[in-house]
Formats: structure tokens, C-alpha cells, sequence
């Protein structure tokens, strides 16, 4: 069971360092320079993915979240915790990804607009998640707690999304699914999707070694109290 | 061209420096896991 579990892992990271080579070469090499902005727009292949696994990580935890709450199965808070942590490192990448491409284009590096302070509140919101769990003791009302900021916070991402839909904000206007006037030239939109692809396999790489630690602690716990009953 | 470089940049350093991080704390919990082992071991004796 260990060995196929260890040829999965081995056949994931590899995937993900393919898939990552492929991207690099299709964000450098395949997709056209933009006209109005030139080299700097090649930032996006990367900010968006980053943006994306940073929602599909804060989804996955409101999910386990609300089972954790149904069951008070530790399985599910476990998996939530691995899924936020993540979550905020993608996250924390799109609040420097986005400036380091505004400072050129906008000639600003910050500006309190809708999607861009929205964002803000939803890496505050995790970190506050994150913050949580390092310092309550007790786990089951840590679990509880989490669980409940988990779903909760999960409120800010569908607004964060919206954000550039319903309010006029100095943010890009969305190239996906935006209406009428939204929308990319074919390569520049398949170098985005292969990017959306990399970083949702570089997620789950990250989650299996995120929950591999998580694995690791709880034998610890567990040979700890064997240790406490043999003394 | 020097901002590209930098956010892709940050990009692969934060990325690499939470695989260090992950990879330094599970070495450090299975040397722990080990030890545990080896007192259990030992008390049976």
C-alpha cells in the first residue's frame, strides 16, 4: 500500500514538473507579446493560476469545514487545516504578483479598488484561520472554531470573484466568461489554461506533502500517549 | 523585463521555500517518531 502510495506521489511531482516546463515554455516562448503592455502582461499566466488554486484551496476547506461539522470527524479538520495553509501561500503570491505588475502599468503599486481590497480581507480572513489553530490548545473546540471561520470566510471569496462584475474597479475587467468585450487570443488563452492545470497539480503536491507532515505528527501523538501508559 | 523577473521569481522562491520548510519539519517529526520508537522498544525490554 506504502509503495503505491510512494508511486503516486513520485508519478505526481513528476507530473507537476512537466506540466510546470510545458507552462514555462508556453508563457515565454509560445504565447504573443501583448501590444499595449509588452512583457510585463506575462505576469498574468501566473497571477490568475495563483488566484485560482488560492480559491479552490479556500473552497476545498469551507467543504471539509461544514463535513468537520457534521461528522466531528478529526480527518476532515485535518484536511481543512492542509488545504488553508496553501490557500494562503497562493494567495499571499496573487497580493505580490499584482502589485509587481501594477507598479509598471498603472504606475501605482496599491489602490484600495473593490477586487484588489477584497482580496486583501480574504488573505486576513486565513491568516486569521491559520492564526487560530496555532494558538488554541484544546482541539476539539480549535477544530469547532476553525471550522466555523472556515465557513464563514469562505463568504468573501464568491465577492472577490464578482468584484470586477458588479463594481467599476481599476482592476482588468475578466477575460473569462466576461461578456462581449472579455475574451484572449487562442494561444495567449491555452498558455493560461496549461498554467491553471500546472497549479492545480503543484496544489496537489503540496497538499500530499502537507498531509504526509500532518501524518507524521499524529503518530507522534499517538506513540507519546503509548509511551505516558508504559511509564 | 525586471518586473517579470521579479514576480516570477518570488513566484519559485515562496514555492521553494514552503517545500523546505515542509520537508525540514517532517525530518525533524520522523527523527521524533524514532526516538518515540526506540523508548517504547526499550521500556519492553
Amino acid at each position: 500500500m506504502n509503495t503505491r502510495k510512494d508511486t503516486m506521489g513520485t508519478a505526481l511531482v513528476a507530473l507537476t514538473l512537466v506540466a510546470m516546463m510545458v507552462s514555462l515554455y508556453m508563457v515565454f516562448l509560445y504565447a504573443p507579446r501583448e501590444a499595449t503592455m509588452g512583457d510585463v502582461q506575462r505576469i498574468f499566466y501566473f497571477h490568475v493560476p495563483s488566484a485560482w488554486v488560492a480559491f479552490f484551496a479556500f473552497f476545498l476547506v469551507f467543504v471539509f469545514s461544514l463535513v468537520y461539522l457534521a461528522r466531528s470527524n478529526k480527518r476532515w479538520d485535518t484536511l481543512a487545516a492542509a488545504c488553508a495553509e496553501i490557500g494562503v501561500l497562493f494567495c499571499t503570491l496573487v497580493l505580490i504578483t499584482g502589485p509587481i505588475w501594477a507598479k509598471p502599468v498603472w504606475g501605482v503599486w496599491w489602490t484600495w479598488d473593490a477586487r484588489l481590497t477584497l482580496t486583501l480581507v480574504l488573505w486576513l480572513i486565513y491568516v486569521a484561520y491559520l492564526m487560530l489553530r496555532h494558538y488554541m490548545t484544546d482541539p476539539e473546540r480549535r477544530a469547532t472554531f476553525a471550522a466555523v471561520l472556515g465557513v464563514i470566510g469562505f463568504i468573501d471569496v464568491p465577492l472577490v470573484y464578482f468584484s470586477i462584475r458588479w463594481w467599476r474597479t481599476q482592476h482588468p475587467q475578466p477575460v473569462m466568461a466576461g461578456g462581449e468585450d472579455s475574451g484572449l487570443e487562442a494561444p495567449m488563452l491555452a498558455t493560461l489554461l496549461v498554467c491553471i492545470a500546472t497549479f492545480t497539480l503543484l496544489f496537489f503536491t503540496l497538499l500530499r506533502h502537507r498531509l504526509k507532515l500532518q501524518s507524521l505528527r499524529d503518530e507522534v501523538d499517538a506513540l507519546q500517549d503509548r509511551v505516558e501508559q508504559a511509564g | 523585463m525586471k518586473w517579470l523577473f521579479a514576480a516570477y521569481a518570488v513566484i519559485w522562491l515562496a514555492v521553494f521555500i514552503y517545500l523546505f520548510d515542509l520537508g525540514k519539519k517532517q525530518k525533524a517529526i520522523a527523527r521524533e517518531v524514532e526516538g518515540l520508537k526506540a523508548k517504547l522498544a526499550g521500556e519492553r525490554k
